[in-house]
């Protein structure tokens, strides 16, 4: 017998009732049901939001974490996740439940800048929660205006604590405030920690894998902020937690541990048994033909020459160049009309009329060899229609799921995927939120310049519930810039191995606002020469690597830390 | 309408009560109640009711208010069982059920034979079990699941039959369980009950299980070492008395450490306790398929059911272990079925 669990079932009214044939209408049936329901939210056992959120999984952890900070945290905590496991979907569970639970009203979420719109996008998206950021700020309204008369807020660190904005932030009271990477905070001299303390603020969320980096009194500064006097004075801290030879080496472990449990949460992978089956990425670097060449090499001598373009132009047509001449040749159609140049025209015309494809020839040559259910991920519609023809060409069999259709033949589509065809032409949002685990074959037909979004594709299949292993395709032409951006993210820093999510924090080692695809694109169009691209891409990759290392060294520390004694 | 649980509950009591509730907006509701239930409630006739601190003149309801908990008590033990009928617009069909059932009911050594196929009502039970589960924390919940009360085959699925509201008839006088049938059904609700609440709280329990582990760890540790001392102690030159007063410490220190590790067990276990809280009827059109089944010289009739919201031939009930079959063997005796992992087991 288990003697760590009984399950004892008892005699009750509902039993005499079915006995004794005393039935009632069913209205009293839904009204004591949904009694029992009040009962169980009452105490968290149950979360209000969660039958409303169906554009999320979610997972048994996720949802004992934000119990735990709603229930026993009193809702402030430290979420410090092992990276992947979703900290963000813990942290907007939390939000959304406060929210329906008409707790909260007011929301700030603090971010690096580079993620201000993704924390937007996936707030409205997953939990149905609407939210500011202060790129949307009328010009007409004031600072103070924004700050004071929008209920929810995102805000990049750097902006709120700037002297123009600080006062403001500061100046109100915020139901929730979420911070995003707190390890930002872990210097308290900083202004970041002094804008987070200085806030007026009943809830507190802080997220992050890597609560320590180089020392144990980071800690105490994020969780003073959480419950200041927890860790008392931080001369009283180092006096009775840190060994006074080494920083890093908490002196009473145990006693820290039992504060710290106060306010943290940290789930392991170990801990949730979360399995994934190993991946394996190829890159498939075509030779384009001549035409493509030509074309392309002419298009990077214009963007080399013409300073005068804007950034987001210039870096649109090179990565729909990377895409397809399809995808370019849109781009250059409306660019001449609002640029009225006779060389841009003359590359729209020739990009038309581009006729051979190679990479779309290997594509399909790969395809008529393959058996697997495969995903084929390409990002412009033009790119994905080319391909459409192609295929239907090719006499290949393929269901396509874009952006623009509607849930029902969003449905249909992976309907057919699950049952029919071997092939889905997918566009970013392929498959998010659906189950297509049943696919373990993925093809980047044209490479994102953002890693995180590289993640999100692979994410669609390598996630809880595949069983075999993983094969990521990745396409680029020969000499472009997608070739030497896989050289950098695969073969140098390994990205294709590392657990979902380890490239957004190694990324975010190298500076807080490093943009991947500006610098990429920095690089290529400042050097022209190969020896010098090569130098230059070597270069960049031995930065990542250094961030990579020292990602590694605050896992093994936060590890030796923290063990698994946080878990939800 | 809000779409907050708690006013769309409290709602929905007024009405059920000959009250009126309407939403001002999604967190505030303004009620009329009858003279004879706002008394009841304590309440004024017509009032205020907000899920929001800040509204003024409006009485504050959250999850915990005395409120909901008066609702409960005025409720009392009504709702506990309910009956509906689903009316099925299509057509049942009597013919051509050999092939299906041919290929979904598979007896493994004897046969089975479609004697006949009728339209009749069946009735499924939807049980609604709820729990308290304790261990370093206390939780509530609640599994369901249906029972057909002809075949007692448990869990079953019975498809989109409750998709449509105005599908849903009441039942003028609906028919008792029959004693000998509540007398099979009840142990059915309580293995299933114990099958699904288990499931339900199995991430709890392997955590508990983490948890105790590494307190244990600790604990050992802790007086592990506190032991060795005393052993060092008493291996050095120390009288008798010093070494008795020594040993007597080790035996302390020992006894302390199981009776810390018996804390930890009652600490860390799982104590789970469940009852029947709601029960609802459903008579469902669908076509009873009157089976022989042969074993040898023996013969015998059951019933299977064809469920048209499914487009399925349910499973047959293992009679031994109670367990839904589709593959299975028929005993010697009396041509029982029996699963085939019970057959294993003779």
């Amino acid at each position: 017998m288990d003697s760590t669990y009984t399950f004892q079932f008892s005699s009750s009214a509902a039993l005499e009732a079915l006995r004794s044939g005393t039935y009632d209408p069913i209205e009293f049936y839904q009204a004591r049901l949904d009694v029992f329901n009040l009962s169980v939210m009452a105490d968290y056992d149950q979360l209000v939001c969660l039958p409303t959120l169906t554009a999320i999984d979610k997972y048994w952890y996720q949802i004992e974490t934000a119990r735990k900070v709603l229930r026993q945290l009193g809702g402030r905590a430290l979420l410090a996740d092992e990276v992947g496991l979703g900290k963000t979907i813990e942290a907007g569970l939390i939000c959304a439940e406060y929210l329906a639970r008409g707790m909260v009203s007011s929301l700030l979420i603090l971010t690096p800048a580079s993620l201000v719109s993704q924390w937007q996008q996936e707030l409205s998206e997953k939990f149905g929660i609407t939210a500011v950021t202060t790129d949307d700020r009328n010009p007409q309204q004031s600072l103070e205006a924004f700050w004071t008369e929008n209920p929810r807020i995102i805000a990049s660190l750097n902006t709120a604590k700037s002297a123009k904005h600080f006062a403001a932030v500061t100046g109100r009271t915020w139901d929730l405030v979420v911070v995003d990477e707190a390890h930002h905070l872990k210097n308290r001299a900083t202004l970041n920690w002094k804008l987070v303390n200085a806030l007026n603020k009943r809830f507190m969320l802080m997220l992050t894998a890597t609560p320590v980096q180089n020392s144990l009194v980071e800690l105490f500064n994020l969780l003073t902020l959480l419950k200041p006097g927890l860790l008392q004075t931080e001369a009283l801290f180092k006096k009775e937690y840190v060994d006074s030879k080494n920083g890093r080496v908490p002196k009473n472990p145990d006693k820290l541990r039992s504060l710290m449990r106060e306010v943290m949460v940290r789930n392991t992978r170990a801990l949730v048994d979360v399995k994934l089956p190993k991946r394996f990425a190829t890159t498939i670097t075509v030779e384009p033909s001549a035409g493509e060449r030509k074309l392309y090499q002419d298009l990077n001598d214009y963007l080399r020459s013409d300073e005068t373009m804007d950034k987001l132009s210039r870096t649109n047509l090179l990565m729909r160049a990377g895409s397809s001449p399809r995808a370019l040749a849109e781009s250059l159609k409306h660019l001449t009309q609002r640029i009225p140049s006779e060389e841009l025209k003359a590359l729209a015309k020739r990009a038309a009329q581009v006729k051979q494809v190679e990479k779309a020839k290997a594509l399909v040559e790969m395809l008529k060899k393959s058996r697997q259910k495969t995903l084929v991920f390409s990002t412009h519609k033009a790119t994905s229609a080319y391909l459409a023809k192609t295929l239907e060409a090719a006499d290949i069999p393929f269901a396509e799921f874009q952006g623009g259709m509607s849930l029902k033949e969003k449905d249909g589509a992976i309907a057919a995927f699950r049952d029919t065809v071997s092939v889905l032409l997918a566009s970013e949002t392929g498959g998010e939120g659906r189950n297509i685990q049943f696919a373990n074959v993925i093809v980047n037909y044209d490479l994102p310049w953002n890693p995180m979004k590289i993640e999100q594709r692979i994410g669609r299949i390598h996630r809880i519930g595949q069983t075999q292993d993983v094969f990521i395709f990745n396409f680029c032409l020969k000499d472009s810039i997608e070739e030497y951006i896989l050289r950098v993210l695969h073969d140098k820093i390994n990205m294709f191995e590392l657990v979902v999510g380890e490239v957004e924090t190694i990324l975010g080692n190298v500076d807080d606002d490093f943009d991947f695809s500006d610098v990429v694109m920095g690089i290529w169009l400042s050097h022209q020469a190969k020896p010098e691209l090569d130098h230059a891409f070597d270069q960049f990759a031995d930065n990542l690597l250094q961030a990579k290392d020292q990602y590694r060294q605050n896992q093994a520390l936060d590890e030796q830390i923290f063990g698994e004694e946080f878990e939800a | 309408m809000s779409s907050d649980p708690l006013l769309t509950t409290l709602s929905n009591l007024v009405s059920l009560y000959d009250g009126i509730a309407e939403d001002e907006d999604e967190h505030v509701m303004t009620v009329l109640l009858p003279e004879a239930i706002a008394k009841q409630l304590k309440l004024p006739e017509s009032a205020t009711i907000a899920t929001q601190a800040n509204i003024p003149d409006s009485l504050f309801v959250s999850y915990h208010s005395e409120l909901v908990q008066q609702f409960s008590a005025l409720l009392g033990q009504r709702g506990s069982v309910s009956a509906i009928a689903i009316q099925y617009e299509g057509y049942l069909k009597s013919t051509g059920f050999e092939k299906q059932m041919l290929q979904t009911l598979r007896p493994q050594n004897g046969l089975i034979r479609l004697l006949e196929a009728k339209t009749a009502t069946t009735r499924y039970l939807w049980c609604h079990i709820a729990y308290t589960a304790e261990a370093d924390e206390k939780r509530v919940g609640m599994v369901s699941f249906m029972i057909n009360e002809l075949t007692r085959v448990t869990p079953i699925e019975i498809g989109d039959a409750l998709f449509w509201k105005s599908d849903q008839l009441p039942v003028e006088n609906p028919e008792a369980i029959s004693e000998r049938s509540l007398h099979e059904l009840t142990p059915l609700i309580e293995r299933i009950a114990a099958q699904q609440v288990k499931v339900n709280l199995e991430s709890w329990q392997m955590k508990l299980g983490r948890a105790k582990a590494r307190d244990e760890e600790r604990l050992n540790s802790y007086y592990g070492t506190m032991g060795k001392e005393i052993e060092t102690r008493m291996r050095s030159r120390l009288g008798q008395d010093d070494k008795d007063r020594e040993l007597a410490r080790l035996t302390a220190t020992n006894q302390e450490l199981g009776r810390k590790l018996t804390d930890l067990q009652e600490r860390y276990a799982l104590k789970v306790e469940a009852s029947l809280y709601s029960v609802l009827v459903i008579e469902l059109p669908t076509v009873h398929l009157e089976c022989e089944l042969v074993r040898k010289k023996i013969k015998r009739n059951i019933t299977a059911v064809w469920n048209p919201f499914t487009k399925v031939i349910e499973p047959l009930c293992c009679e031994r272990t109670g367990i839904p079959v589709e593959e299975f063997y028929l005993d010697d005796s009396a041509a029982q079925i029996v699963a085939p992992g019970a057959w294993q087991m003779r």
